[in-house]
């Protein structure tokens, strides 16, 4: 729960409806009086506001303007004028002539808990009139933030938002955990204002931002229906006021992120791989590789070198010189040196507004850059917005907006340290004795898709040179993306009868993506492909692919475009007060993209050359079969559509007792579908009681309590899938007989049915002890059934994974968010918790196998099994290792076992060890924030708590063959009576793959993960008052924050970051910002 | 405001009739619901799934291959290196889902012609589509039975061990293992139908034509000892196409002698890879025994630097990728050859063997066979099969069958790091088991150990 803070309730939501004057029973003649009714603190007018006379028997309201108009049939009388947030105010009126036009000013009530205005999307409104669970995040938390994206904004911010690392080492989001067990469909939804935002979430500049607003149970999330399964996330923009002389901000931050943490990689050092390299040479490991005449895959330099002592070629002295020189080497200082940079982030953003009685305005520009880590990379985005809304005669209200966003992100980099790629499948990293320059700052090439003995003397000088240094190629290429994007909308609400309000509103999203490739003649790309594809005879050189460059043009448009109409009713007769709204929504994303590739390009000339693309020529010296040239001209295109209808109702009894209901259907566009078919109704309901509204309620210490149960429906759609049969085709450049074809997209599966989601929320909100203590706390319990999981099923049918609907999951959970304020006053120290438990359990999945090797090792991914979580940490028992070789020990079918071969494809699920969730069970921060007049400083801790983590270790077949190792390797067993202190296997030759596979799945690698890390520390300052009203500025704030990435805590002791991929802590961040302006 | 209730009643009422049409688009304009002839030979024409990645299970458990000590410690791929030395641990889930993937494809095709309808206009097209879809599925079990089903003759007893046979192209039918017998009818009725529907001269040779089915026919005949009808169908193709490569005119220092698409090529087809062919090394014997002036001896073969020779003569005209295992007319010569011997033919047999042959000696230095003894002249024969058919999976089933019909006693055995590891005659392994997921998914029997 967020403190209630005046500058926010600046923002107190104008409701969806502007309401005429409502007057019941009026007859005859009185005294008419009118006023309007502002804010005390910001002089904004109160739309909405109630106001009763002649003793609560006859009410109004205020219009959208804050004004009302009333004819009192006696005097004197008194009003009473409450509004949602505010103190109620009695004003007793003796004589008209007082009476006839005044100004009301209400001031914010501290008592009233959850006067913050929140949105739906589909609606704003104040988060008294709702039962739902909400979590708002509001515009000040998210100014801590220093990402140029605002999704990140939300760490630490919200307890419900949990951010995990997937397998491929991205970041992905979740809402109160899952909903469903895929991957694809489990991201929450996020709408812009009004609607789904269909362009890249990185468009969306935070500046822009005014809060975000997150739903968490089903009558908050329900009215989103079949997609808000998984939550759904409301970013508001920024909104201009009427009546407001021009204002304006400017925001100004720069961002440092450190070069990445080499050293932190686990490797083993170059005098150490290079033993083991000859160890293996004399095993006659690389044989295969050096006798292949063929690929000629690449092997080490310290394996040509002993190739060439070994054929006589070498002296020892010479050989063992030379290895010497490359044991002193480390190739980690070599990335951070000629490959790596600390990343820099510049954003500067300027917003203004200005607001008339029937126009405002408002409009922003930013301008971000970003020097990437990787050199050679670079990206910038504009945005420019602009916003008009108006009113031009009572009871009707416009509006309209235009965003753009455009993206450049220019690529010349290889990529990094852990993203090498060697031909013959050694991606990932290279030995530790690489070099990308000597001693004496000269580019050393190494070897990229054949061996040295190949590319040395390849061609005999009739072929470009074979070498590969990822520092020249970057003056060789160019990646350039461009991405446009823009966002047009319109609203027009129409106050149809003093109960009814239309509203009308239109968006249209358009993107243009474009990506040119452009690969010089000179870069290793070209030379490969061009080498590659030469035939030598008789000292002529036939190029079977046209000399010169390449250039590959990729583009992506989209088109989304929504409709929607509604209607917004309120009616209050006594005690009640109805709400409620009904509308339909169209949406359809249109969306194309093509690509292609022009061979003997020249950048000066524009020109191209033509290829032929039928015929499989030969390789150069066989280095494969005859092949064809590389086509890479496809097209795709597409359309989505969903029409939806939806309600909304909400019923309120002396403001203590409040019921929601909403129902939404939606139908969708699925391949192979009627439309009668396509639709599924969803709803939810909900009850509220806030007794310390109460006439009876006295209790001083607890000045606010309400409790909230709801329950309803969401849904997860997928359009991809269908119930028939469906194929889809594919250009012929992947076809033999150079035909298009097509290929089985999804196999028939009659049954098929969206998933839902019921979702049960109990919550309680209450303030206590004059605010020092504040917050909600939610319990919920989400049921998943009819989930969509792609499964791999009996390869009888054929299909390798095919999604069907399967399994039942319960998530329960708690969310605590509490405020406590330590030290009120002029110093000011408060606490923010946030704080969430959640525990999953796959109820019902009929199709969980029984093999162990169908869960062990598989925790990053969803990895389902009846009556466990869905991210469920496996192993395989293990005894340690045996005392005579350093084999690691097993179990199989009750007794100790070293037939790995058999462990690994034998063993049931059952007989695994299951240690717990991969995901934390228990996850939250606490933000402590000080402040003292215009300073403050906050430092938020994140925590994660009660998973399991697998530590990478050494695997021989990957360090032999790939080159990847572990420095494990130094605690493995050598010697008999080793096994008493290290559980790492001794290495042995030949290497036993499910040796390896047992090992590194076995349990002795799994530990706690469990961790508190100090997310950021952030700190502004405010210059002082006098000078800002010599500067006549509302505020002049600079501020930093530091993000070490450091851990306070952590459970395992391998000193390895549980959340990273390898282990390797992010690099520490710093930024220092300015604000300033009279916004 | 009545004319306003009234424009809203109107616009809601148009928006919900037009609800209908607007939903009424594909999601993706590359994907469709397969219901014309086109959709169908779309996905017989992709060759990625129909023409290549098909087992290399029979490849990798015959003996006309070997590997080195280094190339086997070296390989990573733990499959392909049980399958190599017979071991039941070997996980051989994906060889038996990629070939199903084939049977349940051409069961798309199948259930997409009765979608599509005939008429007068597409009659052709629409007979020439089923027909390669229904040779695909016999083509697909043929290859299926041969790994994962104990040998089988005509007149032995018909045991329960025979392939799921799958009908419809849905993932929820239940099914259960067919009988051995039951199994190749279904292999000889959808290979017969086949016959009769195709065109003789199909567009690309990875499409079925009128000759593949009558040479999987063939095949299949003389695989269960029907020798007459291996010989008719073996002619029937020949009738179609019985050209052979004069391997005089074939450059014999080429990396790749072949090409993909020769003109012996009647069905194409190519293996996925288990160990990699820069690793595997032909069967030493086989090349001493291969005579000079053979020209296979240089066209097939390649020395390598550990002094033994890998295997060049593919005819998917690759060196690293898949091996070539589909019909050739070469097989079908010798089909002939052996299937005549059998029914006693021996003129029928020699002329079709010398046929072959001398097209792939040298020019002017074959001696025909002349070798009346039926015995001695089958011996010949088998020693032909095993050279002309080499690295193209074919060797296995021919070990299990001579092993079947008696005719030889074949006991595998390889030499590894130092150990012998064998496969000797009778043993079960002769059959490879069903991977563990179909027994426990689908709820087959297992074969037996």
């Amino acid at each position: 729960m967020s403190t209630i803070n005046p500058f926010r309730i600046l923002w107190i939501m104008l409701l969806p409806v502007s309401f005429c004057l409502h007057v019941a029973g009026q007859s005859g003649t009185g005294f008419r009086i009118s006023g309007r009714i502002t804010d005390s603190v910001s002089g904004r007018p109160l739309a909405g506001a109630s106001i009763s006379y002649e003793g609560k028997q006859r009410y109004g309201t205020t219009t959208l303007d804050g004004s009302f108009e009333l004819v009192l049939r006696r005097l004197p009388d008194t009003l009473q004028v409450s509004f949602a947030g505010y103190k109620t105010k009695s004003y007793a009126i003796k004589d008209t002539s007082r009476a006839r036009s005044f100004e009301l000013r209400m001031s914010p009530d501290a008592r009233e808990l959850a006067s913050v205005s929140i949105t739906t999307g589909i609606q704003e409104l104040s988060k008294e009139r709702s039962t739902g669970a909400f979590d708002l995040v509001g515009n000040e938390q998210l100014n801590r933030g220093v990402s140029t994206d605002i999704l990140s904004r939300l760490e630490g911010m919200a307890s419900s938002v949990l951010f995990s690392s997937t397998a491929g080492g991205s970041r992905e989001i979740s809402i109160r955990g899952l909903s469903s067990l895929r991957n694809t469909i489990a991201s929450p939804l996020i709408i812009l204002d009004n609607f789904p935002y269909e362009g890249d979430l990185s468009n969306i500049n935070p500046n822009d931002v005014q809060d975000v607003t997150i739903l968490k149970d089903a009558v908050a999330a329900s009215i989103w229906g079949a997609r808000a399964g998984n939550g759904v996330i409301v970013i508001r923009t920024r909104k201009s006021n009427f009546n407001q002389a021009l204002r304006w901000q400017i925001n100004s931050l720069y961002t440092q992120t450190a070069e990445p943490r080499l050293y932190d990689y686990p490797m083993i050092k170059a005098p150490d791989f290079i033993e083991t390299e000859r160890w293996l040479f004399g095993k006659g490991y690389y044989d295969a590789a050096l006798n292949n005449t063929t690929s000629r895959p690449v092997v080490s330099p310290v394996v040509e070198l002993l190739w060439k002592h070994k054929n006589g070629h070498l002296s020892t002295e010479a050989l063992n010189t030379a290895l010497n020189s490359y044991a002193a080497n480390d190739v980690r200082s070599n990335f951070l040196q000629h490959i790596y940079r600390p990343a820099q982030t510049l954003q500067n953003n300027l917003q203004l507004t200005v607001g008339g009685n029937q126009l405002s305005m408002l409009a922003s520009g930013g301008y971000d850059k970003q020097i990437l880590t990787l050199q050679g990379d670079e990206a910038s985005r504009a945005t420019a917005r602009m916003e008009l809304s108006g009113r031009p005669i009572k009871g009707v209200e416009w509006g309209a907006g235009i965003i753009y966003t455009g993206t450049t992100s220019n690529k010349t980099s290889e990529g990094g340290f852990n993203g090498i790629n060697i031909g013959g499948g050694k991606a990932g990293f290279i030995y530790p004795y690489a070099q990308l320059a000597d001693e004496n700052g000269n580019w050393v090439p190494y070897e990229k898709d054949y061996r040295q003995g190949f590319t040395d003397t390849a061609g005999g000088g009739l072929l470009k040179p074979w070498k590969y240094n990822p520092v020249l190629e970057r003056s060789t290429k160019q990646q350039e993306s461009l991405l446009h994007h823009y966002l047009g909308r319109l609203f027009l609400k129409w106050q149809l009868a003093n109960f009814l309000e239309a509203e009308l509103r239109w968006q249209q999203e358009r993107s243009f993506g474009n990506t040119n490739s452009t690969w010089g003649e000179d870069s290793y790309f070209v030379r490969n492909l061009l080498n590659r594809f030469s035939q030598i005879s008789a000292g002529q050189v036939t190029n079977n692919i046209p000399v010169g460059g390449i250039q590959d043009k990729k583009a992506a448009n989209e088109l989304a475009n929504n409709y929607r109409l509604q209607f917004n009713g309120r009616h209050r007769w006594a005690q009640w007060n109805l709400e409620g709204l009904a509308g339909a929504e169209a949406r359809s994303v249109v969306w194309d993209g093509s690509e292609f590739r022009n061979y003997g390009f020249n950048a000066n000339t524009l020109s191209v050359a033509n290829v032929n693309y039928v015929t499989a020529f030969p390789q150069y010296a066989n280095l494969s079969g005859p092949a064809q040239v590389p086509n890479r001209n496809s097209l795709s295109g597409g359309t989505n559509r969903f029409l939806s209808v939806f309600m909304n109702a909400a019923l309120q009894w002396r403001r203590q007792y409040q019921f929601n209901m909403s129902a939404r259907k939606d139908a969708s566009n699925i391949l192979g579908v009627s439309t009668n078919q396509s639709g599924v109704p969803l709803w939810s309901v909900g009850v509220g009681w806030r007794p310390s509204l109460a006439d009876w309620w006295k209790n001083r210490k607890v000045e606010s309590l309400g409790i909230r149960i709801t329950y309803g429906s969401s849904g997860n759609v997928d359009n991809s899938l269908s119930p028939l049969t469906t194929i889809s085709y594919s250009p012929a450049s992947g076809s033999i007989i150079n035909q298009s074809y097509a290929g089985i997209r999804t196999p028939a599966n009659a049954s098929l049915r969206w998933e839902k989601v019921y979702q049960t929320n109990l919550g309680i909100d209450f303030s206590l002890f004059k605010k020092r203590i504040s917050g909600n706390i939610d319990l919920y319990q989400k049921m998943s059934t009819d989930l969509l999981v792609p499964v791999s099923p009996d390869p009888t049918t054929g299909q390798s994974q095919v999604t069907i609907n399967t399994g039942d999951l319960r998530v329960r959970g708690i969310d605590l968010q509490l405020n406590t304020v330590l030290v009120p006053g002029a110093f000011n120290w408060n606490i923010d918790w946030l704080l969430h438990w959640n525990d999953s359990k796959i109820l019902n999945y009929p199709l969980s196998p029984q093999q162990g090797n169908a869960y062990v090792g598989l925790e990053k991914t969803i990895n389902p099994r009846e009556g466990y979580p869905a991210y469920g940490v496996y192993s395989y028992v293990s005894s340690g290792l045996e005392g005579a070789a350093g084999n690691p020990v097993g179990w199989l079918n009750g007794e100790v076992s070293q037939n790995y071969g058999a462990i690994v494809s034998t063993t049931t699920a059952q007989d695994l060890k299951f240690h717990g969730s991969a995901r934390p069970v228990f996850f939250g921060s606490v933000r402590n924030n000080w402040s003292w007049k215009g300073l403050s400083v906050s430092a938020n801790v994140l925590l994660k708590w009660g998973h399991y983590m697998r530590n990478n270790s050494i695997q021989y077949s990957t360090y032999f063959g790939n080159w990847v190792g572990h420095s494990d390797y130094y605690k493995r067993w050598q010697q008999p009576g080793d096994e008493l202190h290290t559980y790492v296997p001794s290495m042995q030759y030949p290497v036993n793959n499910f040796r390896d596979n047992f090992y590194i799945n076995s349990e002795v690698l799994v530990q706690k993960a469990d961790y508190l890390r100090l997310l950021d520390l952030q700190f502004s300052c405010q210059i002082p008052e006098k000078w800002k009203k010599k500067l006549k500025l509302r505020q002049c704030q600079l501020y930093g924050l530091w993000q070490p990435g450091y851990l306070l805590y952590q459970a395992n002791n391998t000193n390895v970051d549980p959340e990273t991929v390898d282990g390797v802590r992010a690099p520490a961040a710093w930024s220092v910002g300015l604000r300033f302006g009279t916004l | 405001m009545k004319w306003t209730n009234k424009l809203f009643i109107l616009l809601l009422l148009s928006f919900v009739t037009g609800c209908a049409k607007f939903l009424d688009v594909r999601p993706d304009r590359t994907a469709t619901v397969p219901s014309t002839l086109q959709d169908g030979q779309a996905l017989l024409d992709n060759t990625t799934i129909v023409s290549t990645n098909w087992m290399w299970l029979p490849h990798m458990y015959s003996d006309e291959l070997f590997v080195t000590n280094s190339g086997y410690n070296s390989s990573s791929n733990e499959t392909p290196k049980l399958n190599y030395i017979w071991n039941d641990n070997a996980d051989n889930n994906a060889q038996w889902m990629s070939s199903y993937r084939r049977v349940n494809l051409a069961n798309t095709v199948l259930e997409t012609l009765d979608r599509a309808g005939i008429n007068q206009n597409n009659q052709m097209l629409w007979d020439d589509v089923k027909g390669q879809a229904l040779f695909l599925r016999a083509f697909s079990y043929y290859k299926l039975a041969q790994m994962f089903s104990p040998p089988y003759r005509n007149g032995d007893p018909d045991l329960p061990f025979g392939l799921p046979l799958l009908q419809t192209a849905s993932i929820t039918e239940a099914y259960q293992r067919s009988s051995l017998k039951e199994t190749y009818d279904q292999i000889i009725s959808d290979a017969s139908q086949a016959a009769a529907l195709l065109s003789p001269t199909p567009a690309f040779k990875t499409r079925a034509g009128k000759a593949a089915a009558f040479g999987l026919l063939a095949r299949t005949h003389l695989l269960i000892g029907n020798y007459a009808d291996a010989a008719s169908n073996a002619e029937k193709v020949l009738a179609i196409q019985f050209e052979l490569m004069d391997y005089n005119q074939i450059n014999p220092s080429a990396a790749v002698p072949f090409q993909r698409f020769n003109k012996e090529v009647i069905y194409h087809s190519a293996m996925s890879t288990g160990l990699n062919n820069s690793v595997t090394r032909v069967d030493s014997l086989l090349y001493s025994a291969c005579a000079a002036d053979d020209l296979r001896k240089q066209l097939f073969f390649q020395r390598q630097a550990d002094g033994y020779y890998s295997f060049k003569g593919n005819y998917d005209g690759q060196i690293t990728g898949g091996m070539f295992d589909g019909i050739t007319t070469g097989e079908m010569w010798l089909v002939l050859a052996e299937s005549n011997a059998k029914l006693g033919k021996i003129d029928e047999s020699l002329a079709a063997l010398n046929k072959l042959l001398v097209n792939r000696w040298k020019t002017g230095r074959f001696v025909p066979i002349l070798e009346r003894d039926p015995i001695l002249l089958l011996a010949r024969i088998r020693f032909e099969r095993k050279l002309e058919l080499l690295f193209r999976g074919i060797r296995w089933s021919d070990i299990r069958r001579y092993n079947s019909s008696g005719e030889e006693k074949i006991e595998l055995k390889r030499w590894l790091n130092d150990q012998w590891y064998r496969l000797p005659f009778g043993d079960h392994r002769f059959t490879v088991l069903i991977p563990n997921k179909v027994v426990e998914m689908g709820g087959v029997a297992q074969n037996p150990r």
